[in-house]
């Protein structure tokens, strides 16, 4: 156990060295007690993640204070490794000579992943280590209560009002969970374990006193083809309406190829273990629009809804995300495949935490990647989530005493194996996509 | 009813040769530049209340009356005299009694007192030449810091090389080689993802230019100067005296600063293998003149230069990339 402490802080020393002007990425780093030079290979992972979100941000004074941001952090962490270092050289003899033959068994071991020809296994162990902490463990869970139910409206405590005039049904929800620490499928699942949000980028008018009519004309056309699809269970119009399309005991056709992961479960084909919620919107919208995405009406019934739902099903909030925080494309081996909520959705103000800030699931467990378009989504700002699951990637490439390539490879190679056990619970309806 | 107002954001250049003044207003960059120079005239009531009324920068010192900033120059032509330089060589001048006073009065003059107390403010200071530790160019960013703090503001230095990286790479990451060239030194700096990697001075400029070919031809710095603002392009063979004087002395910069980049680059312990050509940058009064940037490229190319080069560029205004520079560092800090 020291002994896989010691190497961490070796590796994640040297990858913190990357961005001071002395070593740089692209440095051969000297053999010498405590830096393994081994790790070219990781820092220049690191250098080209930074490199990749630099160049999406536009604004030139923000993309100084991320790299120099991110200098700092680097700068620090290589502080601290020198004053370990210190620490070591002064200690006695026989600790250093245990250290120094530490050392040398390392960089010999880390230098063998890296020769191309080198076999390229690595021990399938429990992968990976670290749990994602819960960032909206503070979020209490609401009391919600249903107050009426009429012919096709159902009003609740918080003043939320579903109208079920457009309610279709798909089959009842049945999937397994997977327990990431047992590494395990649970039995089948049939209450919803969250939610999903959606924008439906539909046709939409100005939202104007006199576009009243094309206003609701759009909405409906929109319900009906939502409806004959199954393609959300809630649909939020841009008046703040709330439709239930598709009973909540039902699986919906809302997120096709997609992960998550809370502390304890991994959640695949979000489809049937997700409720999907979608507000009628477009994320680009045409110029001369608000630049709003959803209508100040429609995310205070985004918070009524969302308080009811995780009353109803006891939902935590780190199970609340949006569809680009999930949605992957197996085949690339990317996340994005849909990008809907990619930026600002209002996490807080629907009675969230920062939902952008979990680590992505994907990466961290199944070594998920993503490209310069997936980044342009985020807006200017890219998610700290994306930054802590690429973080947690290094530790735990680190940690595994690998290269974060050799560590990303094996990641996928377990979701490829992974992927094709979990096809067999559920494979007509987990994976259907929205058109 | 009371209005708050909105203090911009600034950067400040201290030049050899000029004083920039940089400021963010509503999302707007403006420079403001002077002359970092003076003549001393014999004070007289009358001199004074002619200054006065026609605005001209001036303060009494003792016995003399103190023209500084731009209209110094016309001064200096007018009585036939070397303006007096309150910098040389990139730092304080330490032959001028009356340099920090200027060096104050300039600023003030270009940004006025903190409009809050600790309002941050980057200044640009050299870099010591490639492998020297000067004590000289401590003593120069002290000086400043303290009169800059005088003045109620938070001031931070950045090296000249590294804010021209900072003025005109951001769209290469703040990768890249900045260059300044000033009145009294070059400043250069290789910048990977704005992390300054080497920082050097080369101390040849635009005064040594000036110096040599006034003594090559007899006339006074200030009048070669003059001439060479006027209109000084490389064009090979120049029939004009003054201009081949200071042809003559423009190479000799540039050879020194090729020299230097390359023998700087070489010799470093801890140079990047960069996996990419990186951009260099061209700026600062020196490199104004139509040709400079050909000249140079060329000498550097036919150089063993270590680094491969994307591209050698000089900015729309190269005054102003230092400045520029300055105020986006503290943009990032605000």
């Amino acid at each position: 156990m020291k002994s896989r402490i010691f190497r961490l802080r070796i590796k994640v020393g040297s990858v913190a060295s990357v961005l001071s002007p002395q070593t740089l990425p692209a440095d051969p780093v000297p053999l010498e007690p405590g830096t393994v030079g081994s790790d070219a290979a990781t820092s220049n992972a690191v250098v080209h993640l930074v490199e990749e979100r630099a160049a999406v941000i536009e604004d030139e004074v923000a993309r100084l204070q991320f790299l120099r941001r991110s200098a700092a952090v680097y700068e620090a962490a290589a502080q601290r490794r020198a004053c370990f270092l210190r620490h070591s050289l002064a200690a006695p003899h026989a600790w250093r000579s245990r250290f120094h033959f530490r050392t040398v068994a390392i960089a010999l071991l880390s230098a063998a992943a890296l020769v191309p020809q080198a076999p390229r296994r690595l021990s399938l162990g429990p992968l990976p280590r670290e749990v994602p902490h819960a960032v909206a463990a503070g979020v209490a869970t609401p009391k919600v209560w249903l107050v009426e139910r009429q012919a096709t409206v159902e009003v609740y405590s918080n003043g939320l009002r579903i109208e079920n005039e457009f309610l279709t049904s798909t089959r009842t929800r049945a999937y397994r969970v997977f327990d990431r620490i047992a590494w395990h499928a649970s039995a089948v699942e049939t209450q919803p374990a969250g939610i999903v949000f959606h924008t439906t980028e539909s046709r939409i008018a100005p939202f104007e006193p006199s576009q009243n009519s094309r206003l609701q004309r759009n909405g409906r056309s929109l319900l009906a083809y939502i409806a004959q699809h199954h393609l959300y269970h809630f649909v939020i119009d841009r008046f703040g309406r709330v439709f239930r399309v598709v009973a909540d005991t039902d699986y919906a056709n809302h997120a096709g190829q997609s992960i998550w992961a809370d502390e304890k479960s991994i959640y695949w084909g979000l489809n049937q273990s997700f409720l999907g919620v979608a507000f009628e919107a477009q994320t680009e919208a045409p110029s001369g629009y608000s630049n709003d995405i959803a209508t100040r009406a429609q995310i205070d019934a985004a918070r009524v809804l969302t308080e009811m739902l995780r009353a109803t099903f006891g939902i935590a909030a780190m199970n609340c995300v949006t569809h680009a925080q999930v949605s992957v494309n197996p085949q690339t081996m990317r996340l994005g495949y849909h990008t809907d909520w990619a930026a600002a959705f209002p996490f807080r103000e629907v009675g969230l935490g920062d939902g952008y800030m979990t680590p992505i699931a994907a990466l961290t467990l199944f070594g998920f990647d993503y490209d310069s378009a997936f980044l342009r989504a985020n807006g200017r700002h890219v998610w700290q989530g994306l930054v802590a699951a690429e973080e947690q990637l290094i530790r735990d490439a680190a940690s595994h005493g690998t290269t974060l390539d050799l560590y990303r490879r094996t990641l996928r190679e377990r979701f490829h194996a992974w992927e094709a056990s979990q096809a067999q619970v559920s494979p007509e309806d987990a994976m259907a996509d929205r058109p | 009813m009371t209005t708050t107002e909105q203090s911009p954001v600034l950067g400040l250049d201290i030049g050899t040769s000029h004083i920039v003044a940089a400021r963010n207003f509503e999302q707007n960059f403006q420079y403001e530049r002077q002359l970092n120079a003076f003549v001393s005239i014999p004070y007289t009531k009358l001199a004074e209340s002619l200054m006065v009324k026609e605005r001209i920068n001036h303060a009494v010192q003792g016995d003399d009356i103190l023209v500084f900033g731009n209209e110094s120059e016309q001064f200096a032509e007018l009585f036939h005299v070397e303006t007096r330089r309150p910098m040389m060589d990139g730092i304080l001048n330490p032959g001028e009694a009356d340099g920090l006073l200027v060096i104050r009065q300039i600023i003030t003059r270009l940004l006025g007192r903190a409009k809050k107390a600790g309002q941050r403010l980057y200044f640009s200071v050299p870099a010591p030449a490639a492998g020297v530790n000067d004590d000289k160019f401590t003593f120069h960013e002290t000086t400043l810091r303290e009169c800059l703090r005088d003045l109620g503001y938070e001031p931070k230095s950045i090296s000249e090389g590294l804010a021209v990286v900072y003025g005109e790479l951001g769209d290469s990451n703040f990768t890249g080689i900045g260059i300044s060239c000033g009145g009294g030194m070059c400043n250069v700096c290789l910048a990977y993802l704005s992390v300054p990697v080497l920082t050097f001075s080369v101390p040849k400029g635009g005064d040594y230019i000036d110096a040599n070919s006034a003594k090559a031809i007899r006339s006074l710095a200030t009048s070669v100067r003059v001439e060479k603002e006027k209109g000084f392009h490389f064009n090979g063979f120049f029939e004009n005296k003054t201009y081949h004087a200071l042809s003559v002395y423009y190479d000799d910069v540039i050879q020194s600063l090729v020299k230097a980049m390359r023998d700087a680059f070489s010799n470093a312990s801890s140079l990047p293998k960069l996996k990419q050509p990186v951009p260099l940058v061209l700026s600062g009064g020196t490199a104004m003149p139509a040709g400079f940037q050909e000249r140079f490229e060329k000498v550097l190319r036919a150089s063993d230069f270590p680094i491969e080069l994307s591209e050698i560029r000089t900015p729309a205004n190269p005054l102003h990339s230092t400045a520029k520079g300055t105020l986006v560092a503290t943009m990032c800090e605000s």
